[in-house]
């Protein structure tokens, strides 16, 4: 059992979160997996279809994710060495990327979608719409989570370390979100 | 609690990630055997998430359990996933 007082480890927020993150991590699996056993099936027609994919908006996407967790993380070292404003900013400098990927992202779901493909074209095409559109609504509800956050008044924070351990739970959300989209980017844009 | 914010260790894993990003892709372009570029594209997308969860989410300085059930998952994942990645109908 986790003893705070008799340990110098630290668990990075509440207790909940990294439940809520290895679960996530397990249900991605299994998708993930699921994906690789219909891929089995027809190698062909998976690679002749992901080769449809923009591997440039791809990369731009993951550098945008890499660089969004670069700054939750340094925002919460910011915060405790007690350099609150500049743990905003960086909380910040996240969200702006987070939405910047959702804007990639927009952009290549529209060009697909122009160009007469949807989830019904085919088994490659309904696992890059569903698992990047779940993955979506992952960045968009950790947004939500990094701008309360980012809008916290740190001069009205109760003692007990309560805020930073909210701060820290949104931080692990987001790296979480990070994390999918590094294996789901290798899966569907890299694998050929 | 002293690591600078800028320029300091996570500023050196965002490099680490982002190298390793670019390798990958160079891997999927490199590799003219699908099976054997699908195995090191997958070694590396394990390798940063192991780097994210690690440094990132300071399961590095987490109790113990925490780093044991997250190296289990990149372990089983990973092996999982490459196995299914090679698989034949």
């Amino acid at each position: 059992m986790y003893k705070p007082e008799h340990s110098e480890r630290h668990l990075p927020g509440e207790q909940g979160i990294w439940l809520f993150v290895l679960g996530d991590l397990v249900m991605f699996t299994a998708l993930f997996a699921i994906f690789l056993t219909y891929r089995a099936a027809d190698v062909q027609g998976f690679a002749q279809s992901h080769r449809l994919l923009d591997q440039g908006l791809g990369m731009a996407n993951t550098a945008l994710m890499l660089t969004s967790s670069w700054c939750v993380a340094s925002a919460v070292r910011a915060a405790k060495q007690g350099r609150v404003q500049w743990s905003a900013r960086l909380l910040y400098g996240g969200i702006v990327c987070g939405i910047g990927f959702g804007i990639v992202k927009y952009f290549e779901w529209s060009a697909k979608v122009s160009a007469g493909f949807s989830p019904q074209s085919d088994d490659f095409f309904m696992f890059y719409f569903t698992l990047t559109g779940i993955h979506l609504v992952h960045v968009i509800i950790g947004a939500i989570v990094l701008i309360f956050l980012a809008r916290f008044d740190w001069s009205r924070a109760a003692p007990g370390g309560t805020a930073l351990r909210n701060l820290e739970s949104g931080a692990s959300f987001w790296h979480l979100v990070d994390l999918l989209w590094v294996i789901l980017f290798a899966l569907l844009y890299l694998m050929p | 609690m002293n690591d600078p914010i800028f320029f300091g260790r996570n500023t050196l894993v965002w490099i680490v990630l982002i190298a390793i990003t670019w390798a990958s892709w160079l891997a999927g372009h490199s590799f003219g055997d699908a099976s054997t570029a699908g195995v090191i594209i997958l070694l590396c997308a394990f390798a940063k998430a192991r780097l994210i969860i690690s440094e990132f989410m300071e399961v590095r300085t987490a109790p113990l359990v925490l780093q044991w059930l997250t190296d289990g998952w990149i372990v089983i994942a990973c092996g999982l996933l490459i196995a299914l990645s090679l698989g034949s109908p």
